[in-house]
């Protein structure tokens, strides 16, 4: 998992129910958009994340609506698993398991959704 | 901080000349590089990463200018984002590379040079033979015989340019078969 991977996971998993538009996510994960947007796919293969459109009730004056993103029952069982064993691999001072972008993250076993 | 409550979808404004025009360059670059998106995906990215364009002019945490220069990057790196997407299984995005066979391309370059080239050698040989011919002949016929000679030497040049444009073509496609033999 790369320190960019985590950042955006940590975001997504502070309120998992949480619709997170792309912007919002770059802000909060300090991500560029070259990275954010395929590493959401990565993680939306993985099952891990799922992506809606905004509901057209929630645009006001014609703007054209947003895609959000949030994690599926999955991605946060599987996320939040991913990030203790690399909290805890940090604390021990054994190198956390590194990958290229969501790489080293696959969905955890008896997950929902 | 959730998303939906940080005021930054909910405040319409009217935009400016300079936003606008942010607007529209911004707009211009994220369709540059949804075009190398395959078909499938290009109208959703278009229209999620427009929206977002919006999103950043209307964000009210942002000075101007910043939103500015923010709307400007966001647009430029969707192209590293374009590179860097993933691919679905069985579909390819679209690239002039994968429209156009450049092997093809390469095979008709090379013939045309091989041919060209061809006719080059055939015409200098053949000029060179047609003047040692016409030096000869000059030496036994008068000014009467210079139009034979110039005929001698123009069926000469034809016919070597002609033989070296054919020699030029087949020792190019020879060359080209086994080059794809090897591969």
């Amino acid at each position: 998992m790369t320190d960019t991977t985590e950042r955006v996971l940590r975001v997504l998993l502070e309120d998992p129910t949480a619709p997170w538009y792309g912007y919002e996510l770059m802000k909060a994960a300090k991500v560029q958009s070259g990275t954010l947007y395929p590493m959401l796919a990565r993680l939306a293969e993985d099952g891990l994340v799922e992506s809606e459109w905004e509901p057209e009730g929630e645009r006001p004056g014609g703007r054209p609506p947003r895609k959000f993103y949030t994690l599926t029952g999955v991605g946060v069982a599987t996320v939040r698993q991913e990030l203790a064993e690399h909290d805890a691999a940090r604390h021990a001072g054994t190198p956390a398991r590194v990958g290229r972008g969501t790489g080293a993250l696959r969905p955890a076993r008896g997950g929902s959704r | 901080m959730s998303p939906a409550a940080d005021g930054t979808t909910s405040a319409v404004r009217e935009y400016g000349r300079t936003d606008q025009l942010v607007l529209r360059l911004s707009d211009t670059l994220v369709r540059w590089a949804c075009r190398r998106l395959p078909e499938e995906d290009h109208a959703d990215r278009l229209r999620e990463w427009t929206a977002e364009l919006y999103a950043i002019l209307d964000d009210p945490g942002l000075r101007s200018a910043t939103r500015t220069c923010r709307a400007l990057l966001y647009a430029a790196d969707q192209r590293r984002a374009v590179r860097a997407l993933p691919i679905r299984p069985g579909r390819q995005a679209v690239r002039i590379g994968n429209l156009i066979n450049a092997d093809a391309i390469i095979n008709v370059i090379v013939v045309i040079i091989g041919g060209f080239v061809g006719i080059v050698v055939g015409v200098v040989v053949g000029v060179g033979i047609g003047v040692v011919v016409g030096g000869f002949v000059g030496g036994f016929v008068d000014g009467g015989g210079i139009g034979f000679v110039v005929g001698v030497v123009g069926v000469v040049v034809v016919s070597f340019a002609g033989v070296g444009f054919v020699v030029g073509v087949v020792i190019s496609v020879r060359a080209n078969q086994s080059r794809r033999g090897r591969s």
